[in-house]
């Protein structure tokens, strides 16, 4: 998951309290112009055993269950890119020898957008892998008074395991084989093709909107997530089929890193959630009926 | 097949059942609504256009309406699990058991969709279409109203009381002149005020009785009974003229023996005759016969000259009658009061009708001419005629200028007082102020003096004649020299 916001806002502090409250291992890195990828994946180190030197590889903080990357379009791409492989196939391959990743694997990054001199944009290949990317904005007064009466008295607030951490592992892996299961009627997943299909400029020389405002649209792994979360949200909800309001839900976290503005949107400074909600809203109306 | 499938099944066979049956309804108000509509405008009696043209556009709206209603709102069983979904709030519950309930092995969580959707639906909430809503009752109210519509309703039995075509009128009975016995015309002669006394009995003779009374009381009793009367004594003054007219023409077949005064015993008689004839008929307020009227108004605009002219036609006939059937006369005329009475009976609604309308016409003309009457006596002076003379009021009466202003109309022109724009003091319009710009040049006024010199004039430069017109020039000069001779 990729969280975008401005400093300050509390987006490391949410990933260790999700870990704690999941009971989670959890690592953070903080990504720089100078980190480089054996800082994150691991290196082979060169030990002496039974008085042989030999290489031993030395884990890196990838090896966890939650992954917090700070502040990554800090790191150097080639650093960015060693989280490729990691995410999108939970492993590692490292001189040659691939290394599996503990499940559940779970990797919360980060931007700051508003100091983006000397950084690296993400790659839309690597925007592509995280599931959703969520704008996080400031606190209402209410919030921010609880944040203060939370942080900065003698009690501080810590989030609590919900689970044992012998049993978090197997029951995480249970509740994503659950989430699998649920149950999605046909009209339903037509639905979610009509809204990865509706962000994508047509090629025919039909005039459509996105062709105006988009340059690329979603990819199927922009369906793929929109399914999978509206599933998560049907099941906290308490149901085992999906409606339409679970996928209104996950549309814009699911889509916002997966199109690219044209010159044109970024000419009149639209942003994705606005193209994104002025794409949809159409056919969200027809969809209940 | 499943619980929530044979539920369905259930709610969708009710929602069909629902929604035919207010097609039904629905369309029996239609054609309904449609015929009345088509027989309102077949007895207005219009065109077949308008009869039949507009009844089959308001179906053909209908029909096609009705079968896009049909349309849209028929369900089928994934239509039915949809419906149901939104309408009780299910979230895709239904929509998603009816989809697996066919998949064979159901899925893990099936067991789990189906308690849950059963422990929610509940068909209580279900909206299934009604039968008496607003379209039903909108059709209702306008079938009533076609059928209870007052006006139209009426016109059909107006139109079938009242025929089409004026049956014709039969004429008049003509009663033939009743015979005189020859012995007593003398007396006759001598005594017109008897001659008076038995032309009213003879004209009470041939009425009846009823007419006889009908004709004496100057007030009907009833509209009919008064039109029955008024028949009876037009007859009757048709006949009081035809005696009178006989009567003249019996003495003019007599040839003689004559009173003093013949001449104004017969115009006695004749004015008698004619001012109970005149007298009958305003009493019974019947519109005036062909002969008798024409001679009547004549009479009354222009003397009796014509209405003695034509006295003396319809008198020489009636005496050429009288003279041709004398011995059948009583027989005929008995008979023709028969017929007249039962004709009279006949036409009496009609004839009541015409005498209505004429009466009412006679005074509304009455009313105008009295209200001309008025306006011309109110009128100081006589209107003039249209395209013929002038309107004195039309112009107001001359003014006289006031010579000591100059003779200078009181009107304000508008260009009097225009401001102008003229840079040059005392420029404009208005009486010259008898400045001098300083920008006009400078004018020395010096006084015009004669010289003492002699002047000669110049000759001044012409341009050179042509040669070939020399001599012409030649010519005329030598002309002007010359002497002027006097003209002839």
């Amino acid at each position: 998951m990729l969280l975008e916001g401005v400093p300050g806002l509390g987006k490391t502090l949410l990933a260790k309290s999700f870990a704690q409250a999941l009971g989670l291992s959890f690592h953070r890195i903080q990504c720089t112009p100078d980190l480089m990828p054996a800082d994150i994946l691991g290196t082979q180190l060169v030990v002496d055993r039974d008085g042989r030197k030999v290489f031993e590889f030395a884990k890196g903080p990838v090896f966890t269950h939650i992954l917090l990357a700070d502040e990554i379009n800090r790191a150097t791409p080639k650093t960015q890119s060693a989280l490729l492989e990691a995410m999108g196939e939970q492993q590692v391959t490292i001189s040659g020898k691939t290394y599996q990743l503990e499940e559940p694997f779970f990797v919360i990054a980060t931007q700051n957008p508003i100091e983006m001199e000397g950084t690296f944009p993400l790659p839309e290949a690597q925007l592509d892998r995280f599931l959703f990317k969520i704008f996080v904005g400031y606190p209402s007064p209410a919030e921010l008074s609880q944040i203060l009466r939370q942080t900065t008295t003698a009690e501080t607030a810590v989030a609590n395991a919900t689970l044992p951490r012998e049993q978090a592992q197997g029951w995480i892996l249970n509740a994503r084989r659950l989430v699998r299961e649920v149950l999605v009627a046909r009209a339903v997943e037509e639905y979610v093709v009509r809204l990865v299909t509706a962000t994508r400029p047509s090629d025919d020389g039909t005039e459509n909107p996105a062709k105006r405002l988009l340059r690329y649209g979603a990819s199927p792994r922009g369906a793929q997530a929109i399914l999978m979360g509206a599933k998560v949200f049907a099941l906290i909800s308490g149901r085992v089929n999906v409606s339409f309001e679970d996928v209104d839900r996950v549309i814009l976290p699911a889509l916002n890193h997966r199109v690219i503005l044209s010159f044109e949107a970024e000419a009149e400074k639209r942003t994705a959630p606005d193209i994104l909600t002025e794409l949809t809203q159409p056919l969200r109306r027809t969809s209940d009926q | 097949m499943s619980d929530v499938a044979l539920l369905l099944r259930q709610v969708t066979l009710r929602y069909r059942n629902a929604l035919l049956a207010k097609a039904v309804l629905v369309s029996a108000l239609g054609v309904g609504i449609v015929w009345v509509l088509a027989g309102r405008l077949g007895a207005m009696h219009r065109a077949s256009l308008w009869s039949v043209g507009v009844p089959g556009i308001v179906a053909i709206i209908g029909l096609a309406s009705l079968v896009w209603w049909l349309r849209r709102h028929w369900i089928s069983l994934r239509g039915a699990a949809s419906h149901l979904d939104n309408a009780l709030g299910l979230q895709q519950r239904l929509t998603t058991a009816a989809e697996f309930a066919r998949h064979a092995p159901p899925p893990p969580l099936y067991s789990l969709l189906i308690e849950d959707t059963a422990r929610r639906f509940s068909t209580e909430r279900m909206r299934f279409p009604r039968l008496l809503d607003r379209t039903t009752a909108l059709l209702a109210i306008a079938l009533l109203l076609l059928l209870g519509w007052p006006g139209s309703a009426h016109v059909p039995l107006r139109l079938a009381q009242r025929p089409l075509t004026a049956p014709p009128t039969p004429p008049p009975p003509v009663e033939p002149p009743p015979e005189f016995p020859r012995d007593n015309q003398p007396q006759q002669q001598q005594d017109p005020s008897a001659q008076r006394g038995s032309s009213s009995e003879r004209q009470q003779q041939p009425g009846s009785s009823e007419t006889s009374q009908s004709s004496q009381s100057p007030q009907p009793s009833s509209p009919s009974s008064s039109s029955e009367q008024a028949g009876s004594q037009r007859q009757q003054a048709g006949q009081s003229r035809d005696q009178a007219s006989s009567q003249e023409g019996g003495d003019q077949q007599q040839g003689g023996n004559r009173a003093s005064h013949p001449g104004e015993e017969r115009e006695q008689q004749r004015g008698g005759a004619d001012h109970q004839a005149r007298s009958q008929e305003r009493n019974a307020q019947s519109p005036a016969s062909t002969e008798g009227d024409s001679a009547d108004r004549r009479g009354e605009e222009s003397g009796t000259s014509q209405g003695r002219s034509e006295g003396d036609q319809a008198a020489h006939e009636s005496g050429q009658r009288g003279a041709s059937s004398p011995s059948s006369s009583q027989s005929s005329a008995s008979l023709r009061d028969d017929v007249g009475r039962e004709g009279s009976q006949s036409f009496g609604g009609q004839e009541a009708m015409r005498a209505d309308i004429q009466q009412l016409l006679k005074e509304v003309s009455g009313e105008l001419k009295a209200l001309q009457a008025k306006l011309a006596a109110a009128e100081p002076h006589a209107q003039p005629d249209a395209g013929t003379s002038t309107d004195p009021q039309l112009y107001e009466s001359p003014m006289k200028l006031d010579r000591a202003t100059g003779n200078a109309l009181p009107v304000q022109l508008q260009t009097d007082t225009a401001p102008t724009k003229t840079p040059r003091p005392g420029g404009g319009v208005g009486r010259p102020s008898g400045e001098v710009s300083d920008a006009s040049p400078s004018v020395h006024p010096e006084e015009a003096q004669l010289s003492d010199e002699p002047r000669e004039e110049a000759p001044t430069a012409h341009q050179p004649v042509p040669p070939e017109y020399r001599s012409v020039f030649d010519r005329l000069r030598q002309r002007d020299t010359q002497p002027t001779q006097a003209r002839p």
